[in-house]
């Protein structure tokens, strides 16, 4: 059993290692870093997730909100 | 706890708002953001629980509290994006400041997360004193 194992995290890795981790050039990687002028703010980061990605940020706290919920449904009424 | 945990808790608490309230409001200027000041914004309430316990903390901090901000906040975020409807899109930049609309936002998810995080922590804590 821990042959396997060892065997499949060897596995792992040396796929894991065979990717390529080059920089792709292209696409919205160019386009955010020609472009992040347009928002305003010297920040990139702060740019792209609440500038270009709001939606997905809105989201982010809309899966945040479902979880507290989540949480009030199941734990959240009178003890028994 | 003892009596050194309690008073380094209530020293650092109130440091560690006006941390969080700095990293939400400069979040467009500098590192952080509303996410990350939200958490810093929910452990200054979580110290306060662990070191003096659930039932002193109620009182000050109310269970009701967390979730009238946690409902209130998410609908600010949607209102806000709502409100960029009426300047051509969705989430548009229509503040004429620096930053624009991304000082609101992340000062509204902070929060929001804050508030989350502390709800989800009183729940837990609840069910677990009930027992």
């Amino acid at each position: 059993m821990r042959v396997i194992a060892l065997l499949l995290t060897l596995a792992l890795g040396a796929f894991l290692l065979g990717l390529s981790y080059s920089p792709s050039y292209g696409g919205s990687y160019t386009y955010y870093v020609t472009n992040w002028g347009e928002i305003g703010i010297p920040n990139l980061v702060s740019a792209i997730l609440a500038g270009w990605r709001a939606y997905d940020s809105l989201g982010e706290a809309s899966l945040l909100f479902t979880a507290v919920i989540g949480f009030y449904l199941l734990l959240g009424g009178k003890k028994k | 706890m003892s009596t050194v945990v309690r008073s380094t808790t209530k020293m650092i608490s109130p440091f560690l708002v006006t941390y969080a309230a700095y990293i939400m409001l400069y979040g467009h200027l500098s590192p952080g953001g509303g996410f990350q000041g939200g958490v810093i914004l929910a452990v200054a309430v979580i110290l306060l629980i662990t070191s003096h316990g659930y039932k002193k903390v109620r009182k000050r901090f109310k269970f009701n509290w967390a979730s009238l901000i946690e409902s209130s906040a998410g609908a600010m975020l949607v209102l806000l994006g709502i409100a960029g409807i009426a300047f051509g899109a969705f989430y548009s930049n229509f503040l004429p400041m620096e930053g624009g609309v991304i000082v609101p936002f992340n000062v509204i998810v902070g929060l929001e997360v804050g508030a989350a995080f502390t709800f989800v922590f009183y729940i837990l804590l609840r069910w677990v004193e009930s027992d």
